[in-house]
């Protein structure tokens, strides 16, 4: 018999054909127990839950016991789980609902909740965007269990705290906010978690919906909440002082405050010579500047500045440049737009075709577009630098992509003037942007001596005594001394 | 008060407020109407600015919690606080029509050869208003992130004009007399008084440990190289220097690129845009700052007041130099051929020497209110540096 | 509108893009800039009767895949140089931009009548820097500036860098428009300039056909002028860019040329690190017998010591020159010669090399005062080091113009012959 309460619960969730209710007398009792099927793990449910309730009942009746027993004897003698909980009834709805099974005993006012969830997840892989040649290539999936346990085994300290929210009205939706109690600010956790509270939204599908809530200044294009696949750096980070953010469903972790140089440091830096990190991240901000500025100086020398281009260059951008048809912006405009378009393309396209694309995209496009004289091959250059010198620094990726359209615009219209303007105007806006109280492009404005130690010269690990004072955290000290022997 | 700048930083502005027009037009307007001694009538100046720069100095420290306005409303009055920031506030407003006009006139020659007056106007006024208003925090942190740029750049230019440019021997000195000397510097009064705006940021700085040392290492960096680009500028253009209104641009001419690279000016070019950036900026502050203690009566709401004085100023400009300065050439002649701006800014002078005298008065009251009104024990054995202790921990 | 102005306070970089779309319009038509500029690489300036002749060799792109250049050579007359240009511009149909040239001739007549009041435009003009080479055509500029677009277009000899080595190896004289314009206003008023000259000898081939200097004048834009490329035939005479000599200006005028020899005599009064040639005549010691030994000077550093000796100004040239043996010509050689320690050479040599060194600088600085051209600046020398009395000289002289001449010159060599 389907117990009322049951019945309630199934009528509840709209009768969905995922419901299972399952009926069973032990003795002279009768149990319930309803589930959502796709979300248990039904091996662990018959060995763990029905096998030993039937098992039990057969006992039962095999030496005629009018043996009476209640949800305490079920949880000690008989069901063979670890997480068994005993809760209201008013709580079964929401027990459901986060897909535990639901056990109902005739005659009690209480009801078990089994947490036997399993659900498809894929096991820790390198992410895609860090992959690294030294150093721990596991990464965040989208099980929030997993990711802190990933966390929690690269901290066999009591002072990692993770503490758990449900952010959501429809998802409810399990976020973690892990720190190290004694390192990180207090206010700052605070806040963080008065941040969270406040949020009222029917569902949060991805970590990138917290950012919006997280940043200081709302609708700004730049990065203010750090973001990260890896958990080894998520870690390092925890130990600067941050406070990592787990999103269920999702593998990218949040991490405040945030700080622009953190996008220049990769992982790899920090598994290999210092002195070669040092290189690279110059290269970096190399990149970064081909990226951003290089399409617009070249519309502006190509427009206003010829005289400052070395001669043997102007000849070679004139004889390149003289038959084509279009002026030279919307020249680059058109190129960009075909490289955005094959971009956009290449992430979408089975991978069968794949390989048709960039023959169209590469050879008929670029190469016959250039025979054809529509386009020169110097903007070709220009524009296929500046689209690849992006990924130099893949988490700014957006950024970079909308600030090339802006200097591209500089370039043309206000010139080389233009240009350094907008240089500026745009460090100007970063220099007023502060999360949490925190500089955005500190350590280098302001100039916080000691953080400049893994700036963008990286110096050992043994020269990073203390915490980056740029972030409020406690505990300076890092690294003591070595003892004497 | 909100600190919201840092003692380095102020340094680092206090170097940048040395440069800009000074490596452009004005060794070429100096040099004619004094040869070769406008070295000394430059190193006048700087020394003038170094001395206010001093008393200001001391000034800042003692006064780190009260704004310039509320302090001149409190030691000369309402009335008084009031015309010293609007000789401040003309002071600037000439120090940026300078700015504006030489600006354009270096760029329209040094890389932008048809370009309007507006589009120069237009990038200058919107970047300025722009760092106005991002707040001085803000514009604080902008000079430190590009200061080595700045530097390395400048400091570089001289390294290469040295190297490469076929130096001359400057003597001999003082072919014009002392007086004529004097007149120079006199005439060029509006190129100097570099450090009055720090007075405007009274009560927005972080003094710290090491900032004496910080503030007066840039300032006396700034000044040292700036003296070090006069002397260079006039030996390689000994004879021709008034020829030569690209200063900067010019002095590494010489260095033998191949064609390969082309000429190296694009980069003193650069240095220089971005100075006129910055100091577009600080004339704004400034500017700003001082109109809006002029304006600033009970009722105003102070957010809007900023705002409105801050089109005014936009105004101003637009209306100077289109109408009233329409050509560098009459923006020279009366702003440095003319006697009334440089009595004007040799009056503007008088002002940190004011404030400093002032500053003096009140510390001397303080200390004999100190010693009038304690009362302790005197003991023969404790030595003197403790009864200063004494006194310290009491107040 | 409440909303607006703090939508665009709170998000400001919306405000830079919406001031960037205003110059949008502009930037998308606006054509780049060469393409309404002629790019001069070399220019040469006639003085005629009626006024200036000008022509010049200019990059005119050509749309290919190759990347070559391609220079014309294009002319222009007019009252002044300006007007000149301007007649180029109009033949051609564009303006004329001279950010990219490398050297500027003169003829002899613009020479003479006063180099200042023609370039006078060209100093003004901000895109064309000052160190730009100037070079003294003894003949017209015009058969130069053909003679070196052929050269141009066949061979990898650039005027620039026959220029820039002259400057540098050769008269060791800044030649361009800065040193023009600074010994004019310089009290010693005088400065060399490079010349350079057509040779009717043969020799380098300009390269053939010179098909790519683009035909003779049938195309649009450019025969307006008398613009002519290249020959386009293996017909051509040929000819050969001389250099080697230098003129010497006083006030912006030319007064004199200096041939060849008397360069390598002037150079010894500049301090140089570059190879020059020093040669000895019939020399007789231990080792050598009517020997010509011809000395590489691989540095000579110069000083001029000032003094004076009651009211009579003295200046001792000290030549400090270090020669290396590169060629000994003897009727009957020795092998012995060519062991290290005869090559360093006996005290007779150095005494004739010092000798001749003396010798020849007192004939060059002699032909100078001769001339009352104070090409070593000895004006400045004097004036910086001994400014009153050389002053209270130069008040005691009838005419202060003629100092050279009251000037006592004494010369000193010490010779360091190196193996």
């Amino acid at each position: 018999m389907i117990f009322p309460e049951v019945k309630k619960l199934k009528k509840s969730l709209n009768d969905s054909i995922d419901i299972v209710i399952r009926e069973l007398s032990c003795g002279e009792s009768e149990i319930n127990i309803i589930y959502i099927k796709s979300m248990i793990n039904e091996d662990l449910f018959v060995s763990g839950v029905l096998g030993p309730l039937i098992d039990f009942g057969s006992s039962l009746s095999e030496y005629s016991s009018n043996k009476k027993f209640n949800l305490d004897n079920l949880i000690n003698e008989v069901l063979k789980t670890i997480s068994i909980e005993k809760i209201e009834k008013k709580d079964a709805l929401k027990n459901l609902c986060e897909n535990k099974v639901i056990l109902f005993l005739k005659g009690e006012k209480k009801a078990l909740s089994i947490d036997i969830v399993k659900f498809p997840t894929r096991t820790p892989s390198e992410p895609p965007t860090s992959a690294v040649l030294k150093g721990p290539r596991e990464g965040f999936i989208e099980d929030i269990k997993t990711n802190i346990s990933l966390l929690r085994k690269r901290f066999s300290n009591e002072k990692l705290v993770i503490k758990q929210f449900k952010i959501g009205i429809y998802s409810q939706t399990k976020i973690a906010l892990a720190y190290i109690d004694g390192i990180a600010d207090k206010k700052l956790v605070k806040q963080i978690q008065n941040k969270l509270n406040q949020i009222d939204i029917d569902g949060i599908i991805d970590s990138y919906y917290l950012t919006s809530f997280l940043q200081a200044e709302k609708g700004s294009m730049f990065k203010q909440v750090g973001s990260c696949e890896k958990p080894d750096i998520i870690s390092a980070k925890i130990l600067e002082g941050r406070i990592a953010i787990l999103v269920d469903n999702t593998p990218i972790v949040l991490t405040v405050p945030f700080i622009f140089i953190e996008d220049l440091q990769n992982s790899n830096d920090y598994y290999s010579l210092n002195q070669y990190a040092s290189y690279i991240r110059f290269i970096r901000i190399l990149g970064l500047l081909f990226a951003v500025i290089i399409p617009g100086v070249y519309l502006a020398i190509r427009l206003y500045h010829y005289s400052i281009v070395p001669l043997s260059f102007l000849i070679t951008i004139a004889n390149a440049t003289t038959a084509i048809p279009l002026t030279p912006f919307l020249e680059i405009v058109f190129i960009l737009m075909l490289f955005e378009v094959l971009y956009e393309v290449s992430l979408r396209l089975p991978r069968y075709l794949g390989l048709a694309t960039s023959i169209v995209g590469a050879l008929i496009l670029g190469d016959t577009g250039v025979k054809a004289g529509l386009i020169s091959p110097p903007g070709v250059m220009v524009i296929a630098l500046s689209i690849i010198a992006v990924y130099t620094i893949p988490d700014q990726a957006d950024q970079i992509n909308l600030l090339r359209a802006v200097f591209i615009v500089l370039g043309a219209g206000l010139g080389l003037f233009g240009i350094i303007a907008g240089v500026i105007f745009i460090v100007a806006y970063l220099n007023n942007l502060e999360n949490f109280n925190v500089a955005y492009l500190s350590p280098y404005s302001p100039r916080i001596r000691q953080d400049l130690k893994d700036g963008v010269l990286k110096q050992n690990v043994l020269n990073m005594k203390t915490r980056p004072k740029s972030l409020h955290n406690k505990n300076k000290v890092r690294l003591n001394d070595e003892k004497d022997s | 008060m909100k600190k919201t700048l840092s003692a380095r930083q102020l340094g680092l502005i206090a170097f940048i407020s040395i440069l800009a027009l000074k490596l452009t037009i004005v060794p070429a307007l100096m040099f004619e109407k004094s040869g070769i001694d406008a070295i000394f009538s430059v190193f006048l100046i700087n020394l003038v600015d170094f001395l206010e720069f001093i008393l200001i100095y001391h000034v800042l420290k003692k006064n780190q919690n009260i704004g310039f306005y509320d302090y001149l409303c409190k030691h000369f009055g309402k009335f008084l606080a009031k015309v010293i920031l609007f000789l401040i506030f003309i002071f600037y407003f000439l120090k940026l029509i300078a700015l504006t006009s030489g600006g354009y006139n270096y760029s329209k020659q040094a890389i932008f050869k048809n370009a309007p007056l507006y589009l120069f106007l237009f990038i200058l006024l919107s970047i300025s208003n722009s760092l106005y208003l991002f707040r001085l925090k803000s514009y604080g942190r902008t000079v430190e992130f590009t200061y080595p740029f700045i530097v390395f750049m400048f400091l570089g230019f001289l390294l290469i004009a040295v190297l490469s440019a076929p130096l001359q021997d400057l003597r001999p000195f003082f072919q014009h007399s002392f007086g004529n000397i004097l007149e120079s510097a006199f005439s060029f009064g509006l190129v100097g008084g570099n450090f009055l705006f720090m007075l405007l940021f009274m009560g927005k700085i972080k003094f710290g440990k090491n900032s004496t040392r910080s503030v007066y290492g840039h300032v006396i960096l700034g000044i040292f190289s700036l003296i070090s680009f006069y002397f260079i500028d006039y030996s390689i253009f000994k004879y021709t220097a008034f020829a030569h209104s690209l200063s900067i641009s010019e002095i590494v001419q010489f260095l033998p690129l191949p064609t390969l690279l082309g000429s190296f000016d694009w980069f003193a070019v650069s240095l220089m845009l971005i100075l006129f950036c910055f100091q577009g900026g600080l004339y704004m502050f400034c500017t700003n700052y001082a109109l809006c203690g002029v304006a600033k009566f009970k009722k105003t709401d102070k957010k809007w007041l900023s705002h409105i004085v801050l089109i005014f100023i936009n105004i101003l400009i637009l209306i100077f130099v289109y109408l009233i300065f329409p050509s560098f050439f009459s923006m020279r002649t009366v702003l440095f051929n003319q006697i009334y701006i440089p009595i004007f800014c040799q009056v503007v002078y008088l002002i940190p020497i004011i404030v400093y005298l002032c500053q003096l008065i009140i510390d001397f009251k303080n200390r004999k209110k100190i010693r009038s009104g304690i009362k302790f024990k005197f003991d023969s054995n404790i030595k003197l540096k403790q009864r200063k202790v004494v006194y310290e921990k009491d107040f | 509108m409440k909303k607006i102005f703090n939508f665009l306070k709170n998000h400001p970089i919306y405000c830079l893009l919406f001031l960037c779309l205003l110059f949008l319009p502009s930037a998308v038509v606006a054509q780049p800039e060469n393409s309404n500029k002629i790019i001069v690489r070399a220019l040469g300036i006639d003085k005629t009767t009626t006024g200036y002749e000008i022509s010049a060799i200019i990059f005119t792109p050509k749309s290919s895949q190759t990347f070559g250049e391609n220079y014309k050579v294009v002319e222009g007359k007019g009252d002044t140089l300006y007007s000149a240009l301007v007649s180029m511009s109009t033949q051609v149909g564009k303006e004329v931009a001279l950010a990219h040239t490398d050297v500027i001739f003169v003829d002899n007549k613009t020479s003479e009548d006063g180099l200042i009041e023609t370039i006078d435009y060209l100093n003004r003009e901000y895109s064309l820097g000052s160190d730009t080479y100037v070079m003294y055509c003894p003949s017209s500029t015009k058969e130069i500036v053909k003679m070196a677009n052929e050269l141009a277009i066949g061979s990898e000899i650039r005027l620039g860098s026959i220029s820039a080595y002259d400057e540098k190896n050769v008269i060791l004289n800044k030649s361009n428009i800065e040193s023009i314009y600074s010994s004019a206003y310089s009290p010693s008023k005088c400065t060399l300039l490079n010349v350079i000259e057509a040779s009717e000898e043969e020799g380098l081939d300009p390269g053939g056909s010179g098909a790519s200097s683009g035909g003779s004048g049938t195309e649009g834009s450019e025969t307006g002028g008398s613009s002519t490329g290249g020959s386009g035939s293996s017909g051509t005479s040929k000819k050969l860019l001389n250099g080697g000599k230098a003129a010497v200006f006083k006030g912006g005028k030319k007064v004199m040329v200096l041939s060849e020899e008397d360069v390598l005599k002037y150079r010894f009064t500049k301090n140089s690190e570059f190879a020059q040639t020093f040669t000895l005549e019939n020399f007789s010691d231990a080792n050598f017998t009517e020997a010509k030994i011809t000395f590489t000077v691989t540095k000579s550093n110069v000083k001029y010591a000032l003094s004076f000796d009651k009211n009579t100004p003295i200046c001792k040239i000290k030549i400090n020159p270090t020669l290396m043996i590169s060629e000994v010509n003897q009727s009957e050689l020795d092998s012995d010669i060519y062991i290290s320690p005869y090559m360093l050479g006996t005290k007779e040599l150095k005494t004739a090399v010092e000798a001749k060194v003396c010798n020849d600088t007192k004939q060059i600085v002699e032909k100078f005062v001769d001339a009352n051209l104070d090409v070593n600046q000895i004006y400045e020398k004097f004036n910086a080091k001994l400014t009153k009395k050389f002053q209270s000289y130069l008040s005691d002289l009838i005419d202060e113009n003629e100092y050279l001449k009251g000037i006592r010159f004494e010369y000193e060599c010490d010779a360091k012959i190196i193996s």
